[in-house]
């Protein structure tokens, strides 16, 4: 059961106008005829009694000395246009004196006579003595036209009215909901595609400005809070997905690149590089200067690769590099030694001249293993054959100390990593 | 005979015809044929509503002369009156003085004594009332025409001569029965 679809703004203010107007139109106009046709009705009246009056003061001499043709020119004197149409004369004892009518009547002034006839009468009286009487009839024919023309005021006056209503109503219910329908574009950019530089244009209506001015400043609290927002999660996704040292990829990131790599089924290689003894050069020289060796490695290691390669550190020492797509088996074995040749250049670091020592396996999916710990633990067996024969052989990592610092000392990387988490938290809990 | 049925028939038919097809706004009259007053006594007190004569506020009854030989006139005069004012009639012969009279009645009165009354009368202020066209002719200021129809006529210049103030409506009536009448 579906709810009633609702009705719009626009709707509304215009049912209510045009409610309120029809409404007002008909009290108006039936009121101004209902007024008219009352003052009309009594005016007609009081003017053919009027006329009844002076009609029978200008009988006077004519009933008195019962002159009949004196008594009708009188009554024919009564001028056509005022609409009697039966005009009697009688004498004391009631009999006429002259009568004159209006003979066939048109069935319009039969049909206006049937809602509009009107009678008065006057008494001829001369020397304080009546003499007799005055009639006059009329069908209301100067009534009715006036009432006509009373009511088609009105009909003009109700259309030009309500058209002046369905104009004004467009123009105040455009004026009310367009600016709401502007303010709804914008939530919509903002709901829908995150446009938070939209803003709605001013309005000339205090109530809805004062909305679409506080909606703004809610939309600046939203964009600012947003851009916190994205700037904490690429900060937490560079902490959850990048190792803090060297800025390569981590383990968890590795992971999830050599999953998509082997899952799109083509065929993937992995380097496992291991920085020989370096314990040695922690226990020795200090954590910094073995932090500074590996972000060195790194940075050695991200410019030595191929553009589609993907380097990571999965451990202390240990670094791997994702080839996907991988060449042959002698191309992965040629990198290899390449990158292996590039790490173990002599790198100065701090006051110490190092000659690194790396161990290197590798491993190629579909022909060393079948997913990604296989791959991984191949490449890695693989590393620890190469360092076994290595450490035989002698190699292992070694510096001396220079002459002279020629790069500055090593920054403190555990510090920086504490900074960079407090940075992070703070952003998270505070929304900065 | 016959024939003469037939015409008749049809003169009706093409009367009732004429009746039907009269046009919308035409007046249909229904007066009565029968006008005037029937004696000059009625006239006489018509006369007095729409007649001023001149120092009327001195005038506490309207005097009226007539000059009747046979009949006593005064009769039609009993209890009457005009302007909140009662008629005292009496009659005169033509060599009486006619100072008191308002009205100086010579309807019924010979032609002889009527014309030297009517002359004796000339720039008094008397409203003399006579019979016929000739009576007006003469100078007399309101000429009945009982024997022609009914109604009379006004002699303004007469009743200007005698310092009489005629009433509109009373020259309307006596001016309308001269055009109407074309005299007769």
């Amino acid at each position: 059961m579906s709810a009633p679809a609702a009705a719009t703004l626009a709707g509304r203010i215009r049912a209510a106008l045009v409610v309120v107007t029809v409404l007002a139109i008909v009290v108006v106009t039936v009121g101004a005829l209902a007024v008219g046709y009352h003052a009309l009705r009594a005016q007609m009246h009081a003017h053919l009694r009027s006329l009844a009056v002076v009609t029978a003061t200008q009988s006077q001499a004519a009933l008195l000395f019962q002159d009949r043709r004196a008594a009708e020119d009188v009554l024919r004197a009564i001028p056509a246009d005022e609409g009697v149409t039966l005009a009697e004369l009688r004498d004391a004892s009631g009999a006429v004196i002259a009568r004159v009518a209006e003979s066939g009547q048109s069935m319009t002034g039969r049909l206006i006579g049937a809602v509009a006839r009107e009678a008065a009468r006057a008494e001829v009286v001369v020397d304080g003595r009546t003499l007799g009487s005055v009639s006059l009839e009329t069908d209301g024919e100067p009534f009715a036209r006036a009432l006509l023309a009373l009511l088609a005021w009105d009909l003009l006056g109700a259309l030009l009215a309500g058209a002046a209503v369905v104009v004004v109503a467009r123009r105040l219910t455009r004026r009310i909901t367009q600016p709401l329908v502007e303010l709804e574009a914008v939530i919509h950019g903002v709901r829908a595609q995150r446009d938070f530089g939209r803003r709605a244009p001013p309005c000339g209506i205090a109530e809805i400005d004062d909305l679409r001015t506080d909606f703004h400043a809610l939309l600046d609290e939203i964009q600012r809070r947003d851009a916190d927002l994205r700037r904490t999660n690429a900060a937490l996704k560079r902490l959850a997905l990048r190792d803090t040292l060297t800025g390569l990829p981590n383990r968890a990131m590795f992971e999830r690149a050599a999953l998509d790599a082997l899952s799109g089924g083509g065929r993937a290689g992995l380097l496992y590089f291991d920085v020989d003894s370096f314990k040695a050069v922690n226990d020795t020289l200090g954590h910094p200067v073995g932090d500074a060796l590996l972000k060195r490695i790194a940075q050695r290691l991200r410019e030595r690769l191929p553009p589609h390669a993907v380097p990571a550190r999965i451990g202390g020492d240990e670094f791997v590099v994702l080839l996907a797509p991988a060449g042959s088996p002698e191309e992965l074995r040629a990198l290899a030694s390449d990158v292996q040749r590039a790490l173990q250049a002599p790198l100065p670091i701090g006051t110490y001249l190092f000659s690194p020592g790396v161990s290197v396996g590798y491993a190629l999916s579909g022909v060393d293993a079948r997913d990604v710990d296989e791959l991984v633990q191949v490449a890695d067996q693989a590393m620890y054959a190469a360092k076994a024969e290595r450490r035989e052989s002698g190699a292992r990592t070694q510096w001396e100390a220079l002459p002279e610092a020629d790069e500055p000392a090593p920054q403190d990387p555990v510090a920086d990593w504490e900074r960079a988490m407090a940075a992070a938290k703070e952003s998270v809990l505070f929304g900065k | 005979m016959r024939a003469s049925g037939v015409r008749r028939l049809f003169a009706s038919a093409i009367a009732a015809l004429c009746l039907v097809a009269a046009p919308d706004n035409a007046r249909a009259q229904d007066p009565g044929r029968n006008s005037g007053l029937g004696s000059a006594g009625d006239y006489v007190v018509g006369f007095v509503q729409y007649v001023r004569w001149p120092a009327e506020d001195g005038i506490r009854s309207w005097r009226v002369c007539i000059a009747a030989p046979v009949g006593d006139r005064t009769e039609a005069y009993a209890g009457r009156t005009a302007r909140g004012k009662p008629f005292v009639a009496h009659i005169v012969g033509a060599r009486d003085p006619l100072d008191d009279c308002h009205i100086l009645d010579l309807s019924d009165a010979p032609t002889a004594d009527a014309k030297l009354l009517l002359e004796r009368a000339r720039r008094l202020a008397i409203l003399t009332v006579g019979e016929g066209e000739r009576f007006c002719t003469a100078g007399g200021v309101a000429c009945l025409r009982r024997q022609e129809g009914g109604g009379f006529e006004i002699n303004l210049s007469a009743a200007q001569q005698a310092r009489l103030a005629i009433n509109a409506q009373l020259l309307m009536l006596g001016r309308k029965r001269q055009l109407a009448g074309g005299g007769s």
